[in-house]
């Protein structure tokens, strides 16, 4: 036993009190109500937008979308295959399979031949990755990082990862995209076993900011602050469309892509079309779709029915459906496999391809990349797809919903969405 | 916790009563939970640490080649593009920067943002309060984004009178309990945006130290650049962060960001940063600029305490050729402690070839940089931890040879009233000096 006055006790107790507060003030997430008005149109609206979420927009790139594993992995591989100087390459999921194989061993590849290789991963996210895999990469002079460490002395940054998924090669041709490095993402979505994704491939100014966005966490894990022209060319123009990077910053200020994806729903006139594999509104959000649809949008939501590896974000994601259906939204159930794409389509005109999925651990948490693309035929193309993916879905109606939507439902996705800040 | 209220140990025996008194005022606590709790403090301590401690800060940047070649790899490491067609007009002191902000905020027609870390006393403040006032009544949307701790000592009625007549006011990172962890990250920001078309960056504050032309030490020396172009954007855009991060009101429509022709000759990049997400953009933009220099590298800072990277950076600046001169405040400066801290590096520059001048009639308090007569920075960014790491900061970058020859004509002008500092004299310095520079040394990091 030890004896000890009163007075101390209060002061440590005060510190265990004060230290707590200080760590929840610093770790928790804001909650902001932002006012997002309607805006009158899109083209208005663009300097805005870009000023909003610090993301110029870049003219005279080229897009080609890339569907599914079977156009998404030889086009990266190609790619890989024919860089010369530099290649860039990160990403969250990287599992197992023989795809992991290939994509290591090409890597593995180019770096032998002198190519100067970067791949950074997050380690949570590579978790399952194979050490001989790593090892392999790192032999043949692959630089190989893994984004925050899993360490006790990183234990505070614990929860921030990279989900950011990236190439880049020779800083001159750039991809942005949804897919993992594993198995699952193979094939055409023909079926659980082989999920739907969407990603594209950029060439123009626009690589620049990739590249930018690249070497933040390059230069946070390793120091190295890459300066040349093999990383940072004068790009030359490649195509018609214009482009925005956005990359999520979280903690502390707003996310710039919550704010994208606000704005973006603010600024549709005719029509808007999403496609994202987690969808947890908030109440803003249902405020700005049900405005939408006052404002005569078209509004069609595409998200996964009862294929999903996430079922609580599910869950969480149907506390909001009544809201969404009563207000005129129509809310599509994919039924043939996992889509895991995140797709936004305004107006024929702006489409998003990126990582960003529609709940707080995107918006707030993570460290996102996606792009904003400006261009009727790309916006075409996506939408085509969409369509397509519209055969494998059912559509939800108000009063379907009204009659599953139990009590007993209701009691578990109030829960699923109570948790749903961190998922 | 295992805890309860101590027994007197003996009761049956005779003690004084002021004894017993004592005694019922302590506790009686296990080593189990005195463990238990020294445990807990212990992973309150790391996480916390953890949660905010700056992950890497040694990065290492190669030599750079010729400016130019350079030039996009810079923009795209500190996420400041250059954009082309900008108008700049550099205004020294409160003499040249007030009337000219008073004049802009008499013209604007929709709306007038001002972001500044001090407002603190004197005629100034109501001058600029009043023309506020006076242009909300009118009708037009006026924004003030001021630091909370920066701002504190500011006359309340003033406030009150603006916010009456239709001025919105927003503090940031207000003292309250909730926000405790963020108390620490301050706006050192100073920015105004008119119209989102004609924009200020600057290192004045809204006080009476600020008027005048530096003539005595009441009155500051400080430099601000007025620019229009498409620049003004991305001064907005810096603007639009805080502002949405204290209001939650996102800035959308013309009347903020409108789209913005070229009207000049000067490519000006926009570098803000915060501590958020990793390294920091400016610290990261200044080591650039010194790893870029291959002619001339002049820098006038008033808290320079350099880390020792920036001090092998410049090292190698000068062996490669580069005149490097440092233009630093003497005796009159607000902060003592900074300005010891900053000494401990001087015999590492000085004997390595770089000339360091002391300004000497009033508090130099500009933030300038300017690389090969072609390259210049003006913002309000200091050379220290809490500039480069802690606080939200602003800083233009100018690309013009008549720009940065006007700033290199004023630096000019600043060294005929300086002292230089000699490595012979700075090693007499006395013993008492050295421990206090060794001193000021050891907790710079929060200054």
């Amino acid at each position: 036993m030890i004896e000890i006055p009163i007075w101390l006790l209060v002061v440590l107790g005060l510190m265990i009190v004060i230290m707590g507060v200080m760590l929840w003030t610093l770790l928790r997430e804001r909650d902001f109500h932002m006012r997002v008005p309607d805006l009158n149109s899109f083209e208005e609206a663009l300097p805005s937008i870009a000023g909003m979420t610090r993301a110029l927009i870049v003219p005279d790139n080229s897009v080609d979308i890339l569907q599914n594993g079977d156009e998404f992995f030889p086009a990266l591989l190609e790619s890989i295959r024919t860089a010369q100087e530099t290649i860039h390459f990160e990403t969250y999921v990287w599992w197992s399979g023989d795809i992991c194989d290939e994509v290591a061993n090409a890597f593995a590849a180019r770096a032998r031949e002198g190519v100067e290789v970067r791949i950074m991963i997050d380690a949570l996210g590579s978790q399952k990755m194979s050490k001989e895999l790593r090892q392999l990469m790192i032999d043949a002079g692959c630089q190989v990082r893994r984004y925050h460490p899993i360490r006790l002395l990183d234990i505070g940054q614990l929860n921030k990862r990279t989900h950011r998924k990236l190439a880049i090669f020779d800083g001159k041709t750039g991809y942005v995209f949804g897919h993992g490095v594993s198995r699952l993402w193979l094939g055409h979505g023909q079926d659980k076993e082989h999920w739907r994704d969407t990603g594209v491939r950029l060439c123009g100014p626009i690589v620049n900011a990739l590249q930018s966005v690249f070497s933040q966490h390059w230069i946070e894990e390793t120091g190295e602050v890459m300066v040349g022209q093999k990383y940072f060319p004068n790009v030359e123009p490649a195509g018609t469309c214009r482009v925005h990077l956005l990359a999520g910053a979280p903690l502390g200020g707003v996310s710039d892509l919550e704010l994208m994806v606000k704005l973006a729903i603010a600024t549709a006139q005719k029509e808007l079309i999403i496609q994202n594999p987690y969808f947890i509104a908030d109440g803003e959000m249902v405020d700005l779709l049900a405005r939408a649809v006052k404002r005569g949008v078209e509004v069609k939501i595409m998200v996964p029915g009862s294929i999903t590896d996430s079922p609580i974000v599910s869950h969480a994601g149907h506390r909001h459906f009544e809201g969404i259906l009563n207000c005129g939204v129509r809310l599509f159930l994919h039924e043939k496999t996992l889509i895991h794409q995140k797709i936004m389509i305004i107006d024929g005109i702006w489409s998003h391809v990126g990582s960003t999925n529609l709940d707080d651990r995107s918006f707030d948490i993570n460290e996102e990349a996606g792009v904003g693309i400006i261009d009727e035929e790309v916006a075409g193309g996506l939408k085509e797809a969409f369509e397509d993916d519209l055969k494998a879905c059912v559509e939800l109606k108000a009063k379907e919903w009204e009659k599953k939507y139990t009590f007993g439902h209701r009691v578990v996705d109030l829960a699923c969405y109570l948790i749903s800040g961190q998922l | 916790m295992a805890l309860r209220a101590a027994k007197p140990a003996r009761p049956e025996s005779p003690e004084t009563p002021r004894r017993k008194k004592k005694r019922a005022r302590t506790f009686e606590v296990s080593y189990f939970a005195a463990g238990v709790y020294i445990t807990l403090l212990l992973i309150l301590v790391l996480l916390l640490w953890s949660a905010r401690r700056e992950r890497e800060s040694h990065v290492r940047v190669p030599d750079l080649a010729e400016l130019e070649q350079a030039l996009p790899s810079i923009a795209g490491l500190t996420g400041s593009p250059f954009l082309p067609g900008n108008r700049v007009e550099l205004l020294q002191n409160g003499d040249e920067f007030f009337p000219a902000l008073l004049r802009d905020v008499a013209a604007a027609r929709e709306t007038i943002h001002l972001e500044t870390y001090v407002w603190w006393e004197g005629d100034v403040c109501r001058t600029i309060a009043e023309a506020l006032a006076a242009r909300a009544r009118q009708g037009v949307e006026v924004r003030l984004q001021l630091d909370a701790l920066g701002a504190k000592n500011g006359d309340k009625k003033l406030f009150e009178m603006m916010e009456d007549a239709g001025v919105q006011i927003a503090r940031y990172h207000p003292f309250s309990v909730a926000d405790i962890g963020l108390f620490n990250n301050r706006t050192h920001r100073k920015v105004a945006v008119f119209d989102g078309r004609v924009a200020y960056v600057f290192g004045h504050g809204i006080a009476q130290e600020w008027t005048g032309h530096a003539q005595d030490e009441k009155h500051w020396r400080d430099t601000g650049a007025r620019l229009q172009g498409p620049i003004a954007g991305q001064v907005q855009a810096v603007f639009a962060e805080n502002w949405l991060e204290t209001t939650a009101e996102p800035l959308v429509g013309e009347q903020y960001f409108p789209a913005l022709g070229q009207v000049g000759p000067v490519r000006a990049q926009m570098t803000a940063s915060s501590p958020q997400g990793g390294v920091s953009k400016l610290e990261l933009l200044f080591k650039l600029a010194i790893a870029t220099s291959q002619k001339e590298l002049l820098i006038q800072n008033p808290y320079f305490i350099p880390d020792g990277e920036v001090v092998g950076l410049i090292q190698k600046a000068v062996k490669r050729g580069v005149d490097v001169r440092l233009m630093l405040p003497g005796a009159v400066t607000d902060s003592s402690v900074v300005r010891h801290a900053g000494h401990r590096r001087y015999e590492d520059l000085l004997s390595h070839g770089v000339k360091i001048y002391e300004y000497r009639p009033t508090l130099n308090h500009q933030k300038v940089l300017i690389v090969d007569g072609l390259w210049a920075h003006v913002g309000s960014a200091n050379f220290d931890d809490r500039s480069l790491d802690i606080n939200d900061e602003a800083s233009v970058g100018l690309i013009d040879p008549e720009v940065a020859a006007q700033l290199r004509q004023a630096f000019s002008e600043d060294l005929k009233s300086c002292t230089e500092v000699t490595l012979v004299a700075w090693r007499k310095r006395s013993a008492w000096h050295r421990l206090v520079d060794r001193l000021s040394y050891l907790i710079n990091e929060q200054l």
